[in-house]
């Protein structure tokens, strides 16, 4: 019997038994499984398993892209279909090189890992504690849904008074994954959107009409760029 | 009147300002982009250049001003010289800075760097990317006489290609021109293969009998056809053989969008191509001599079906792109019998040791396929030594996955309709990005503590 299919009895017969954070054996359990398998968990590439593989989470490392925000020409942001990526600059810092974090500056990054959630748990990713004592914040969205797919986009604020450096290739987060009670049954349709990144995805958005005339709002008022008006300097003669 | 010393001044300071800024926007451009390290020697190569040059330019107007004699007939032809350099080099820095790790898959060109480097004799030779207007694969063949690294292989892709994974397998190609070039010049390993394959040339020209020297068609104009197709034809086979079948789909997909590709040019060799035709029947042939092709031909894909009924033409339809003499028919048949299996046997005895191995694609593709069918990056198997795929069977399976899979991966997604040639564009670029990441990772892997 291969090691795959041993896995995925094992995950069978504990899950009625097992609630609340996965331990380390449950974790490997589910990484044991065939990636496609509904239970899976997927961590590509577990670099370094051992170090990385704590008692109920799993170490995360900072991947080599980046959004940084753009300085634009525009007066303003909105967040609408047309403008969603206006705001930020990609930038690729390979292995062995660092991005500086200049002081209460945010950043956008990625999980190193390309990671796949079983479809009966959700994730949260936090800051590792060593990263976050240099006043590095990672997340402010930090839930996984069950079945989610990707490269984990993060958000990374440095809330210190001084440049930090980030080094792709080390760990920045850690994986805790927790029980869903009553899970969806698999092999539904999954969210086109956010599937499978392997890059930190800038947001996207649907135009602001369309999501308050959802909610009954028939009219909203677009500030668009065009129309900002101009301040009108008194002639002095 | 300006004196000539002035004018000689005036003419170095211009060609010193056009040096100066290519090295300064080097400079620029490193520290804004990450470039493969390739790259980064051909523009540490560009500023030594640019610094040799203007210290030139400084001794040239040094020495003009002590011999003012020997102005016009020594130190105006030297910076005449020096510009025309220049003129040259400027053409390669811009496409070359264009070509940064965001607007090029770096793992696959890294992938080409290794599979170039293990041919005998070629194991200090690199790649640089240039990105270039045309929507055309070139390999720049003018590096020995610009004085630019002997051993680099100029590769220029289409910009709007840059970033794509699948498009780009054509780079091999491109790589196989430049084993081409610099195997002529040399008697031994690779060299004796391409100087035994263009003796053959000579000896199938030298029977042509009925070619008049030097008539249009005659044996100088034949020789320069014979020349070319053999190239073409070598390259093709070079890159099927490092790459496999996605080498042959990503050739089909880049002449259907240059516009090469259709049923009026199918049959025509041009000038300096063989025929698609011809091109994918000879794909198809050592695709089936080294096993792959009983592995797609199943594929529910155009590709396939395509290369089958050009590969059934037979050679006596094959037209020359200008006129029809029977003469110049002659030398095409002369070509597909007596010069290809010259060029099959050249392509054998280079590619010996970096042939993709379709026993390792047969064991890992359905695993690899199913990973992508269900949105996951192929490097997930790492877990399992014994399905772990080489690059090439990820790439060839990931090509089959695109041609035929995408459909099914975007059913499983709300909101996704394969009938959307938006969403479909955005899967291809999901499914190419997820290859990339395979490559990168199991890179990684192999010199890392799993």
């Amino acid at each position: 019997m291969s090691e795959a299919r041993s896995g995925r009895r094992d995950v069978k017969h504990q899950r009625s038994n097992t609630g609340g954070v996965f331990s380390r054996k449950e974790l490997l359990e589910r990484l044991a499984c065939d990636p496609w398998d509904q239970d899976s968990l997927v961590v590509a590439p577990l670099l370094n398993r051992k170090d990385v593989l704590d008692s109920d989470s799993i170490d995360l490392r900072l991947g080599s892209h980046f959004l940084l925000p753009k300085t634009t020409q525009k007066p303003f942001f909105s967040p609408d279909e047309s403008t969603s990526t206006s705001l930020h600059m990609r930038v690729h810092v390979p292995l062995g090189g660092y991005l500086v974090v200049p002081a209460h500056q945010t950043v956008l990054g990625s999980t190193f890992e390309f990671i796949k959630l079983p479809y009966d748990a959700s994730g949260e990713i936090l800051t590792k504690s060593s990263v976050a004592r240099t006043f590095i914040v990672v997340e402010t969205a930090p839930w996984i849904h069950p079945e989610y797919r990707g490269c984990l986009t993060l958000e990374i604020a440095n809330v210190s008074n001084t440049p930090v450096l980030l080094y792709p290739g080390r760990t920045i987060g850690q994986l805790v994954l927790l029980h869903v009670a009553r899970p969806d049954a698999p092999g539904g349709r999954l969210k086109g959107s956010y599937f499978g990144p392997v890059y930190p995805e800038a947001p996207t958005f649907r135009n602001p009409e369309k999501d308050l005339r959802a909610i009954g709002v028939r009219a909203t008022r677009i500030l668009q760029e065009h129309l900002v008006p101009r301040r009108r300097t008194k002639r002095t003669q | 009147m300006q004196s000539p010393l002035e004018a000689l001044r005036h003419e170095a300071a211009s060609l010193y300002r056009l040096v100066d800024f290519i090295a300064t926007h080097l400079q620029e451009q490193e520290s804004t982009y990450t470039y493969l390290e390739s790259t980064k020697n051909f523009f540490a190569h560009i500023r030594r250049l640019a610094k040799k040059t203007e210290d030139d330019l400084n001794k040239t107007v040094q020495n003009a001003k002590i011999k003012p004699n020997r102005i016009e007939k020594l130190y105006r032809p030297a910076v005449t010289i020096f510009t025309d350099k220049w003129t040259t080099l400027h053409t390669f820095i811009k496409p070359a800075t264009d070509a940064h790790t965001l607007s090029i898959p770096g793992p696959l060109i890294s992938l080409a760097e290794q599979s170039l480097q293990r041919i005998p004799g070629f194991d200090n030779c690199t790649i640089v990317v240039l990105l270039t207007p045309e929507l055309m694969y070139f390999q720049n063949t003018v590096q020995g006489r610009e004085k630019l690294p002997e051993n680099t292989a100029l590769v220029e892709v289409p910009y709007s290609q840059g970033p794509n994974f699948f498009t780009n397998l054509v780079v091999f190609h491109e790589i196989a021109h430049f084993v081409f070039a610099r195997a002529s010049g040399r008697a031994f390993g690779p060299g004796a293969v391409i100087k035994r394959l263009i003796s053959k040339i000579e000896a199938v020209i030298e029977g042509q009998a009925g070619l008049a020297r030097r008539e249009l068609g005659g044996k100088l104009w034949a020789r320069e056809r014979m020349m070319a197709w053999t190239e073409e034809m070598f390259c093709d086979l070079f890159a099927l053989r490092v790459v496999g079948p996605a080498f042959s789909f990503a050739m089909i997909d880049l002449l259907k969008l240059a516009g090469l590709m259709n049923d009026r040019t199918e049959i025509i060799f041009a000038l300096d191509h063989p025929s698609p035709a011809f091109r994918m029947k000879e794909h198809r042939a050592l695709l089936t001599a080294d096993g792959w092709w009983k592995e797609v031909q199943e594929l529910e894909a155009e590709h396939v079906a395509l290369m089958s009924r050009l590969a059934a033409i037979a050679t006596e339809k094959y037209r020359l792109e200008i006129g029809d003499a029977p003469k110049r028919s002659r030398l095409v048949t002369a070509f597909v019998k007596e010069v290809m299996p010259s060029v099959r046997s050249a392509v054998n005895s280079l590619t010996r040791g970096s042939a993709a191995s379709v026993q390792d694609f047969v064991s890992t593709r359905a695993h690899v396929q199913k990973c992508l069918a269900n949105g996951i990056v192929p490097s997930a198997l790492v877990s399992r030594p014994s399905l772990t795929p080489t690059p090439f069977s990820i790439i060839n399976a990931a090509y089959c996955s695109y041609l035929t899979s995408l459909p099914s991966l975007m059913s499983k997604l709300l909101g996704q309709d394969p009938r959307v040639i938006g969403h479909r564009k955005n899967w291809t670029q999901k499914i190419e990005a997820w290859t990339q990441k395979s490559l990168e990772d199991f890179e990684l892997i192999k010199g890392a503590r799993v």
